[in-house]
């Protein structure tokens, strides 16, 4: 048994612990001043972008690590951390929108931040259609994707900060009450836990995967 | 306020016309018009855990049929080689 395999129980445990409490917590902080309720979706929707932001850096040394030593290991800690980029990435642009239909008027707006952030989901995506539908060799292929779509996270980072845009801008989180940042803090502790024990088992997955592989082949031989 | 005016054509048929506005009049009691925030931010919530379930179920059956497959293949490898 190794040592993730032996972590993922635990993680799966401090993960529970820390979203059981997550809800009277979001509720208890105080409503902001201008959007009201509504930005009660910030509690969760930072925590699901910076989860994909750590899929898609996942992917990202990954693919580069791969391309370079052909480290199989690597591969699959690729592959996992795309497959996290594209489901927390969901979630980002699902809640997004709808805190927006609200608080700005409309669903979508083609603002740097929104468009980028599409473009980054869109990228990892690809990848993981390249890795499926792409035949022998793809994950060459999809690794080079995988560079090109971690390389977009700083751009989507910053964007609020150099472009006009009605989206908040970075400032926000280190400027928040402390009786926002708790609830806020605990969430994102919270995804990065989530996170760790997803990317963990899905590396599992593909560890597995291979292993079964390999003993086809030697079942052949 | 929109009103509708009935007027007949030269075949006889009652056409229905949207007649302009004449006049303006102040409301009284009218509620404010806003959208509602809460079916919002728990359709957010909803939505990011039932994405989350969603995942982690899937991965939990994509896991533990390659997990019997795995087993099954290396028993049949193991004894093939004795």
């Amino acid at each position: 048994m190794t040592l993730a395999t032996r972590l993922v129980p635990l993680l799966a445990i401090a993960t529970a612990l820390m979203f059981a409490p997550a809800p009277f917590m979001i509720y208890g902080a105080p409503l902001e001043s201008t959007m009201g309720v509504i930005q009660k979706i910030f509690y969760f929707h930072v925590p699901a972008a910076t989860a994909a932001f750590m899929g898609a850096i996942v992917c990202g040394v990954a693919s580069a690590l791969f391309l370079w030593r052909r480290n199989r290991l690597a591969d699959h800690f690729a592959l996992s951390g795309a497959e996290l980029a594209v489901l927390f990435g969901l979630i980002m642009l699902v809640t997004g929108p709808l805190w927006a239909r609200k608080a700005w008027g409309i669903w979508w707006q083609w603002d740097v931040r929104l468009t980028t952030a599409l473009v980054m989901w869109m990228v990892f995506v690809s990848y993981l259609l390249v890795r499926r539908f792409g035949g022998p060799g793809s994950e060459m292929m999809s690794a080079v994707v995988g560079v090109f779509g971690m390389a977009l996270v700083p751009f989507v980072y910053i964007s609020v900060n150099f472009w006009r845009t009605i989206h908040p801008t970075t400032n926000v989180v280190p400027s928040l009450p402390a009786s926002m940042m708790w609830p806020f803090g605990w969430s994102m502790i919270a995804f990065t836990l989530l996170f760790t024990t997803l990317l963990l088992v899905r590396v599992r997955l593909e560890t597995n995967r291979a292993m079964l592989e390999d003993a086809y082949v030697a079942m052949e031989d | 306020m929109l009103r509708w005016k009935t007027e007949k054509n030269w075949l006889g048929f009652g056409l229905v016309a949207l007649q302009g506005q004449d006049g303006f009049k102040p409301a009284t009691d009218l509620g404010r018009e806003t959208l509602p925030a809460l079916p919002l931010v728990y359709g957010a919530y909803a939505f990011c855990w039932l994405v989350v379930i969603g995942y982690v179920f899937l991965l939990w059956r994509r896991l533990d049929r390659v997990e019997k497959d795995l087993k099954e293949v290396s028993g049949r490898v193991g004894a093939a080689r004795r």
